[in-house]
């Protein structure tokens, strides 16, 4: 024990170090923010475009596939969506694939209080949780009303002006997915109608949704916080995750750190010629 | 035209696989041996469960996530679950005790039926016990359950091998803080980096069903995975066709492919 | 029991898989409503599989508690009584105070915990594998911390070809190899239609030959 030098300690770091500089770093920025430039990157501008290009009357699907706990990556870019939408003139459907969308549906609300100003039933419907996933999806590109004979509250979809509208993919302008699920109505609508689809991943599913950006799939992406906060930098509506990005900084710069110093013994050996 | 457009070649390449399907389940059936190459995951089986004896400790098995009744995540599960028949079997023999957490419901037959059923060949059904796979609510109390049991039990060896998503990180790295040997598998594309990092063996892609197939043994599985070798040379053939012909500005291929 | 796994389970799965595959490449006009049919039925089916969830979360709890599971009743009690209270309070009145509280102030909380906990892990298990042993890992080393700062605004005030070079990456760096795991991924899923339609596979109606 006492012949270790710092590169041995260093090789079996104790991770209650590092897991405490986390909180550290983590908590700093949200206290004392930086405010370092956000770089919007060609996925995230492709997406806000096709929001901006969204005409008056349009109708526009949103499935909120996020849980709660996903909330600090997609609600930010969420409320762009639906903000910019709204500006747009466009009526929105909003359905989900996760059991609390009720509660997403709630914070959304919270967010965008516009959405309170909206005729609901004309404008916006919230038709709440469905399951079923391709099969559904597939089935609602025929019929919405025999996957939703009713919305969340339980008007009976008949008595909402907007679904007897929208109630096939032809009638939605566009598709927009929340954190993941795109597969399906890349799949159901996209494919077999030509519904223009796009949304927002969380930053894990980044390079699994890449290819469907590169083959044209979608028509737009903005992945994680950050592409939350470049839809906030393009709406010109900074708010919760562009203050995250400072955090985002400071945690991936300790990263990059704590890398480099579990490094170092490997290089100190070999440099020393040992095992 | 009776086929819509667009899906033309589509249903011949489907209905093509089919065939080929058929006619190496058929192949097997008749004698032909397509042997599935040596998956190192699977061959760690045995020395997982063979340290969990050493060490009289447990080992830890979860087979994802989701739904079994699911397209997204059905196929993957229930592969996951034809690789712990194996491991019950191996488990059984050398004595050491199989711990299960689950949350995939519709499974929970099916699950108890393959681990009993090990139990049985082995002659061993009398240490099988209901106790020792647990059900547990959703994703995220799998999350704190899974690693108040690693840290409890301190098991010698644990498999994650299913449909897995966020929680791979959380529970590979419990394993890892105290030093469990891990064998993994998932088709779920972004998980598989954070697995390949984090566990000793890894199922990659189509080698969690060519390990399955390899555990089933029976034509119906194997066949279906040799016929799939065809299938990859010919969209291999495909893909350096279309790389050749694309620079040239030939589309015929994108043209043909496309009807 | 045994008749209707084996012939009814064996054909139903035909049936269903031609409907729904005829529907998608024939242009037959009836076919259409009877596909439609169909996929409701599997969409009252997933919601029949959360009730099916519901019972066997509380028989198998209950029998933990009634057992007096070591080391397990305890919490078993716990999910048993959250459950009949949400429960409750949500057949009351979803949209009820009560059960807002819940969700809002328990579930979400708790959810969020478990979700930022993975943070943690990430950093925990990257100190530990990010280690440049031999020239492939010194590679994957190299470009996990170029994404990490192409993610990062900091990455561009450190030095600017972060995110030229993570965009790349991000893009044609890795799209070829992805796209041929999505391939892979593909013709697996169609090996297990096949297995179904083929009644080989019978792990979702219980297993057994």
């Amino acid at each position: 024990m006492s012949d270790q030098n710092i590169f041995d300690r260093l090789d079996k770091l104790d991770r209650r170090i590092y897991y405490w500089l986390i909180v550290i770093v983590i908590t700093w920025p949200l206290i004392s923010p930086i405010g370092l430039p956000i770089t919007v990157k060609p996925s995230s501008r492709a997406l806000y475009d096709g929001l901006t290009s969204v005409q008056e009357g349009d109708v526009v699907l949103i499935d909120i596939f996020m849980s709660v706990s996903t909330w600090p990556e997609c609600m930010g870019g969420l409320v762009v969506e639906t903000n910019t939408l709204i500006d747009q003139g466009a009526k929105l459907v909003y359905i989900g694939n996760s059991v609390d969308v009720s509660r997403s549906w709630e914070r959304l609300k919270e967010l965008v209080p516009r959405l309170e100003t909206l005729e609901y039933g004309s404008d916006v419907v919230f038709l709440g949780y469905y399951t079923g996933e391709d099969a559904a999806a597939a089935q609602m590109a025929v019929d919405m009303s025999s996957i939703f004979p009713a919305d969340h509250y339980g008007t009976p979809i008949d008595d909402l002006p907007l679904m007897s509208e929208a109630n096939s993919a032809t009638d939605y302008a566009m598709v927009l997915f929340t954190a993941e699920g795109e597969v399906k109505w890349i799949q159901q609508w996209g494919e077999p109608y030509g519904v223009p689809v796009a949304g927002m991943g969380i930053a894990m599913k980044g390079s699994a949704l890449a290819p469907y950006l590169a083959s044209g799939d979608i028509f737009g992406l903005a992945v994680g916080v950050r592409g939350a906060a470049e839809l906030e930098a393009l709406a010109e509506m900074p708010a919760t995750a562009t203050k995250t990005m400072d955090a985002i900084s400071s945690t991936h710069l300790l990263f990059v750190i704590l890398i480099i110093l579990a490094n170092l013994p490997i290089l100190y050996n070999k440099i020393k010629g040992g095992s | 035209m009776i086929l819509k457009e667009g899906r033309i070649v589509a249903f011949v390449l489907l209905f093509g696989s089919f065939v080929l399907y058929y006619m190496f389940t058929k192949m097997i059936q008749q004698g032909k041996a397509f042997k599935i190459r040596t998956l190192a995951a699977l061959e760690a089986l045995p020395e997982a469960v063979g340290r969990c004896a050493e060490m009289g400790k447990p080992i830890f098995y979860m087979p994802g996530i989701g739904s079994s009744l699911s397209l997204s995540s059905g196929a993957y599960i229930l592969a996951g679950i034809t690789i712990l028949g194996r491991l019950a079997g191996f488990a059984a023999k050398a004595g050491v005790k199989l711990r299960l957490f689950t949350v995939t419901i519709d499974a929970m037959p099916l699950i108890q039926e393959t681990i009993k059923n090990a139990y049985a060949i082995e002659g061993k059904v009398e240490e099988y016990s209901d106790d020792d796979i647990e059900l547990i609510a959703n994703q995220s109390s799998l999350v704190s359950r899974y690693i108040g049991a690693v840290q409890r039990e301190q098991p010698a060896a644990a498999c994650l091998i299913g449909y897995l998503a966020y929680e791979s990180v959380v529970l590979s790295e419990a394993g890892n803080i105290i030093g469990a040997m891990q064998i993994s598998g998932t088709v779920n594309l972004y998980q598989i980096p954070f697995l390949v990092a984090s566990t000793d063996y890894t199922l990659i892609m189509e080698e969690l069903f060519a390990a399955a197939a390899a555990v089933s043994g029976d034509a119906g599985a194997v066949g279906p995975i040799a016929a799939e070798d065809v299938i990859k040379f010919v969209s291999l053939g495909i893909m350096i066709l279309g790389i050749v012909l694309a620079p040239l500005g030939i589309t015929f291929l994108v043209d043909l492919l496309g009807l | 029991m045994s008749f209707i796994k084996s012939t009814a389970f064996k054909y139903i799965p035909v049936i269903v898989f031609a409907v729904i595959i005829a529907d998608y490449f024939f242009a037959i006009a009836s076919l259409g409503s009877v596909a439609e049919i169909l996929r409701q039925f599997a969409v009252v089916i997933s919601n029949i599989a959360l009730g099916l969830g519901v019972i066997s979360l509380l028989r198998i709890h209950g029998k933990n508690v009634q057992r007096r599971l070591e080391g397990r009743w305890q919490y078993s009690i716990v999910t048993v009584v959250t459950f009949v209270t949400v429960f409750v309070l949500g057949i009351i009145n979803a949209n009820g105070d009560q059960y807002t509280w819940a969700f809002n102030h328990v579930y979400t909380t708790l959810q969020q915990t478990m979700y930022a906990s993975t943070g943690f892990f990430i950093v925990s298990s990257a100190y530990r594998a990010f280690r440049a042993r031999n020239i492939d890992a010194a590679l994957l080393l190299i470009a996990g911390c170029i994404v990490v700062f192409t993610n990062a605004p900091i990455g561009e005030v450190i030095w600017s070809g972060f995110p030229v070079i993570g965009d790349w990456l991000l893009g044609p760096g890795q799209l070829p190899g992805y796209r041929v795991l999505m391939l892979i991924a593909g013709f697996g899923t169609i090996v297990y239609a096949y297995r179904v339609i083929t009644g080989n596979e019978r792990g979702f109606f219980g297993g057994g030959e």
